[in-house]
């Protein structure tokens, strides 16, 4: 469960975000719409705990009721996907996932690491380097990444973008999916309507204030 | 010991009796007149700001008495004008060098002597030859234990000396034995620059000819097998060594080093070749005024630098009437002054007009040697290759 | 990420070679003729003969690899704990001002906060109770510790200035904040992610800066001369005093000694290269372990670090100024008892050779510039990776067998002597040192651009003179700066190819460092110093604007 509470983010010149507070359970997702340049990249980046220079910040960000707003990035199990897959490139498919699961036995973990893959159609595709794989394959690989670190709470930064029409659909779908079966709470920060998922809520960042 | 060095002098001088023209008046005329509005690129250590001072005094006179461009081309190493000649020789380079006119001494005149890179014979027929000490000043005609014969012209003395603060080194040690007991009283506050280092190298000489029972073979080519002959140099060594800075384990790069720790207070005494550096450095308040010299009482090795003009210079004429303007006493005097430059001239002042002989009148300077000892020649130059060697091999690591 | 886009009408240009034979050619032809001197069997019996040499290679080899190692390693530190604070900020700012501090005028300044009778022993003299300056090696010590750390001063720097290159255009620096974030989202720290994800993707791009330092480090002559052990010296000093022996069977022993050297400078290049590629395997595994490691205390370390860092800078130069006017300096004593300027009064006597020096070193450093980017335009990128050695060649060849090389070329073209000689040669030493200054920025230029201009009509020239060449107007300028002082601290090739006609403000300094007067050295080091200063100053501030006016950096 992810509360945010009061959340005001503003730059010298104006206030970007004014008192948003929202409450997203397990699975939900909370769409946060806006022009570019209107603070949605900016919000995710103060939810994870990288707030910008120049960007003054104030509100409570509570996850599964622990309150996490002074804790560093690392401490506050929580998610983040961008744009770019950022799969890293000097490791392998299965290399990158077994980098998000927590320390533990070898064998367990590839275990783990390999059937998150073959759920996900992927399976094979571990021993590859990320660059061979397409754009969509490694998009998917990159949401499973995410999940494998078991966060509370994930982040998603217009992820849907570089991808085309078709792959779209079928990316959004295997993310959703994805995000309830895990129970995972999502921020999804987008500028294109169809990227809502149905019943979720949304807010619009170029209104004064938030819709309710 | 003097006898013996004017009768070796005067020995030398049969052959070239003959030889030796005065210089012709008519020739000299000509080559004065073929020599102005040429440049000359005079290639020299610049690495003292008093020398590069005189010969900019040098070249104002060329160009005011002879209408000559003398240029100053710096040096850090005489070995740099060495390599550029043989590799314009090499080149097939016969004419057009890049130098005219060279700052040489010893090891390096031999060399290009040997490999004909030297115009000449030239330094006899100059008018100002008949000036230079030849007699007096045996070195200005044998090099390193080999003859001139004209392809260098003397222009300086130099002699080794040793210098320190009066202060620390109240009895200034005037033999091997007693600068050994001054470094066993303080240890650490002596040393020799490394060889092959000249000024090493002729610290290494100095011990050797104090050291030698019989010093005759020393002024012979060296014979294959040097171990008993240098056996005296190395005894001296081991036992010195340890009293010396950083215990014989380092040993600094040059004397100009040296003079610096001298100055910092790291070393008592120091060395040199000329001996009125001390009163220059305290002229140029660089060194306390308590600095004194002084020189073994034995003699200590002396020998002559030269200048001397490429095998393929261009302005081979301008050349020489620059070489006979630094020979005239004029000039020759006002390097000797302690002011300017301090390094002794090659002349006879005997030869001198009584007007000539004012111009070299100074009393001593602060720091200049009290009491000057005999000059000992330099042994024969093949020596020099067989004490490195055998130097690095004992202590070169 | 996907590389840019070759144009495909690059290989197809005609004449695409002449640029960089206009380079090859002068330079394979000074290897011949250094390598002939090489080649002469005596030479290198009487080099393996040689007492010292055992020593002196082991002196040479491990100062290089300790100043490498530790240079790398400081830098890695540096940047993983320093990068994205304000403190980066500052010391990128400085980095270029610390960069043009020439390594010989550094070594000096260095040398004389260090040794007996400096700055430091006589702070410590009062409570020592040193009347003396006391008997202990602090510099030229024979282990070569003193010329380590002056190499890892000088080193770390310049590699900090390549890792800030890299990581300033804005792609880079906004891929490299996700990385970060995506990192640390899965709860590992920052540093955690610059060990195991950050460094892996950007060291590969910093191998040849650190060949460059590996070879400056294993071949260094004029920092060791100051700083480094006497007795025996490193080996590229026993070959640099033997190529400028008069005996031409002892330059032989050097050219063979220099041959030796640039031989152990490769071996060790390969042997790192295998090294790191037998560890690989082992790092991913350790990488991706999953241990997340809470981040330690180290910024107070590393503040400490770099507050340290700057003092030795600060106080090296400031001596050097402090030095210039000390006449006598007896110790103790912390002030000089005769203070005189007569060094300044010769440095001002001097001063046409300065803008001697600056002509120079303007035209060569344009000539290597433009040289550097005719390569880069006409050149395919194929190329470089096979023209990468001969690049290199003139870092990793002794600079004494280069310019005895280059002589012969010039003494047979009759060029020696003459200005356009000394023009030409400088500009052969400028131009790699351009190259690699330019080439990160200028082949990651986005292909994109020609394409766009293209298609909007516009020629080849226009789109170069008007679009990519004031977008690259920042690593351009420096790498003119770094052309420039590179001619500046030209001497063997001012003195041997000028015939010694054409005096520089650093033949002057070292023909009088053979002199010994420290203060009229200070002076000159810091002289030195000055020029190549303003040049840098003046790249970088214009490189800012640039970049400030086209949005280009990160901010």
């Amino acid at each position: 469960m992810l509360e945010l509470h009061g959340i005001t983010l503003a730059t010298p010149q104006r206030t970007l975000i004014g008192g948003l507070t929202a409450t997203v359970g397990p699975g939900e997702v909370l769409v946060v719409m806006g022009e570019s340049g209107s603070g949605k990249s900016s919000l995710l980046a103060f939810l994870c705990g990288a707030l910008p220079a120049g960007l003054a910040a104030s509100g409570s960000v509570r996850v599964d009721g622990r309150e996490v707003t002074d804790l560093p990035t690392a401490q506050r199990r929580i998610g983040i996907l961008f744009q770019d897959d950022l799969l890293f490139p000097h490791l392998s498919v299965l290399e990158n996932l077994l980098f998000a699961l927590p320390a533990g036995r070898d064998a367990e973990r590839r275990s783990v690491a390999e059937a998150a893959l073959a759920s996900a159609d992927l399976a094979g595709y571990g021993p590859r380097l990320p660059h061979t794989l397409s754009g969509g394959q490694r998009s998917r690989v990159s949401v499973l990444r995410a999940l494998l670190a078991q966060p509370r709470a994930l982040l998603l930064d217009e992820p849907f973008s570089r991808l085309d029409m078709a792959l779209r659909q079928r990316f959004r779908a295997f993310v959703f999916e994805r995000l309830r079966a895990q129970g995972v709470p999502a921020v999804l920060v987008t500028h294109d309507a169809h990227d809502v998922p149905p019943g979720a809520r949304v807010i619009r960042l170029d209104d004064e204030e938030p819709a309710p | 010991m003097i006898e013996r060095r004017r009768l070796l002098a005067a020995a030398t001088l049969l052959p070239w009796v003959g030889a030796a023209r005065a210089a012709d008046p008519a020739a000299w005329e000509r080559t004065v007149r073929a020599a102005r509005g040429q440049t000359v690129y005079f290639n020299a250590w610049a690495g003292s700001d008093r020398v590069n001072a005189y010969l900019q005094w040098a070249a104002g006179e060329a160009a005011q008495r002879f209408g000559i461009k003398l240029e100053h081309v710096k040096l850090g190493d005489t070995a740099e004008l060495v390599k550029r000649v043989r590799a314009e020789k090499a080149a097939g380079r016969s004419t057009d060098g890049s130098a005219d006119m060279g700052w040489i001494n010893g090891e390096n005149f031999l060399t290009m002597k040997r490999e004909g890179l030297l115009f000449g014979p030239f330094a006899e027929a100059l008018p100002n030859f008949a000036l230079v000490d030849v007699v007096g000043k045996p070195t200005t005609r044998i090099d390193f234990s080999e003859p001139v014969e004209g392809y260098e012209a003397a222009w300086g003395m130099a002699q080794f000396t040793f210098y320190g603060d009066g202060r620390r080194v109240a009895q200034p040690p005037r033999s091997l034995a007693e600068l050994l007991a001054y470094a066993k009283k303080n240890p650490g506050r002596f040393t020799y620059p490394r060889p092959p280092n000249f000024h090493g190298t002729t610290f290494l000489k100095q011990v050797l000819l104090e050291t030698a029972g019989d010093r005759k073979p020393l002024y012979a080519p060296a014979p294959a097998d040097t171990a008993t002959l240098l056996a005296p140099l190395w005894r001296t060594l081991d036992e010195l060594h340890p009293l010396l800075w950083r215990q014989g384990r380092q040993f600094p790069a040059s004397n100009a080093v040296m003079r610096q720790m001298l100055a910092d207070g790291e070393l008592h005494i120091t060395l040199t070749f000329n001996p009125n550096e001390a009163a220059n450095e305290i002229a140029a308040k660089r060194l306390p005024e308590t600095v004194i010299s002084w020189q073994h009482a034995g003699g200590t090795i002396g020998n002559t630098h030269f200048l001397a003009i490429p095998f393929n210079a261009r302005s081979k004429e301008g050349a020489q009437v620059v070489i006979d303007f630094l020979q005239s006493p004029l000039a020759q005097a006002r390097k000797a002054d302690i002011r300017h430059w301090g390094d002794p001239t090659v002349l006879a002042l005997d030869k001198l007009s009584a007007a000539d002989r004012a111009l070299f009148s100074q009393g001593p300077a602060p720091g200049s040697v009290a009491q000057s000892a005999p000059v000992l020649p330099e042994p024969h130059a093949s020596w020099v290759e067989a004490i490195e060697r055998e130097w690095a091999r004992r202590y070169g690591q | 990420m996907g590389a840019a886009l070759r144009p495909v009408s690059a290989a197809a240009r005609r004449g695409w070679w002449v640029p960089a034979a206009t380079f090859a050619l002068p330079l394979l032809a000074s290897l011949w003729f250094a390598l002939a001197g090489a080649l002469d069997a005596g030479a290198w019996v009487r080099l393996v003969a040689d007492p010292a040499l055992p020593r002196a290679l082991a002196l040479s080899a491990g100062v290089g690899v300790a100043a490498t190692v530790l240079s790398l390693a400081i830098t890695l530190w540096l940047v993983t704990h320093l990068h994205g604070t304000a403190a980066w900020a500052r010391i990128e700012r400085t980095l270029g001002a610390l960069l043009a501090v020439p390594h010989a005028a550094f070594a000096i300044g260095l040398a004389l906060l260090l040794m007996p009778s400096g700055l430091l022993l006589r702070l410590a003299a009062p409570l020592a109770g040193w009347t003396s300056p006391p008997d202990v090696s602090t510099v030229h010590d024979p282990l070569g510790m003193a010329l380590i750390l002056g190499l890892v001063l000088k080193e770390v720097p310049f590699l900090l200035w390549n890792v800030a290159a890299q990581l300033r255009p804005v792609a880079q620096a906004a891929q490299l904040r996700q990385a970060l974030l995506t990192g640390q989202a899965m709860g590992y720290s920052a540093a955690s992610v610059w060990w195991r994800v950050l460094w892996p993707q950007l060291l590969p791009r910093l191998a040849l800066p650190l060949l460059a330092v590996w070879a400056y480090g294993a071949s260094v002559v004029d920092m060791a001369l100051v700083l480094g052990p006497t007795n025996p010296p490193t080996l590229a000093q026993l070959a640099w005093s033997w190529l400028l022996d008069a005996d031409a069977a002892v330059n032989a022993q050097g050219a063979a000694a220099a041959l030796l050297l640039a031989g152990v400078v490769a071996l060790g290049a390969l042997m790192a290269v295998a090294a790191v590629r037998a560890l690989r395997p082992l790092l991913r595994v350790r990488q991706v372990r999953g241990d997340r490691v809470a981040s330690g205390g180290a910024s107070r370390a590393v503040a400490a670090a770099v507050g340290s860092g700057a003092l030795l800078y600060g106080l090296a130069l400031a001596l050097l100024a402090f030095v210039s006017v000390a006449g006598v300096w007896r110790f103790p004593a912390l002030w000089p008892q005769v203070v005189s300027f007569d060094a300044w009064a010769g440095v001002a006597a001097s001063l046409p050779v300065l803008g001697h020096t600056a002509g120079l070193a303007l035209a060569s450093a344009a000539t290597g510039v433009l040289l550097a980017v005719a390569w880069m335009e006409t050149t395919p990128a194929g190329w470089d990776e096979r023209a990468a050695p001969l690049v290199f060649a003139t870092m990793l060849v002794p600079g004494v067998m280069l310019v005895a090389g280059l002589y012969q070329l010039m003494l047979l073209l009759r060029l020696d002597g003459s200005l356009t000689g000394l023009w030409l040669a400088h500009s052969l030493f400028t131009a790699p040192y351009a190259l690699v200054a330019l080439a990160p920025a200028y082949r990651g230029f986005d292909a994109r651009y020609e394409q766009t201009a293209r298609a909007l009509g516009r020629s080849r020239a226009a789109f170069l003179v008007r679009i990519k060449w004031p977008m690259l107007l920042a690593p351009l300028a420096s790498a003119f700066a770094v052309g420039f002082a590179v001619s500046v601290a030209q001497y063997l090739s001012t003195q041997f190819v000028g015939a010694g006609r054409h005096a520089t403000v650093t033949t002057e300094a070292l023909t009088l460092a053979s002199g010994g007067q420290r203060t009229l050295l200070a002076a000159y080091a810091l002289l030195q110093a000055l020029l190549p200063a303003l040049v840098f100053g003046a790249a970088w501030w214009l490189g800012q604007r640039q970049a400030r006016r086209l949005g280009l950096e990160a901010r």
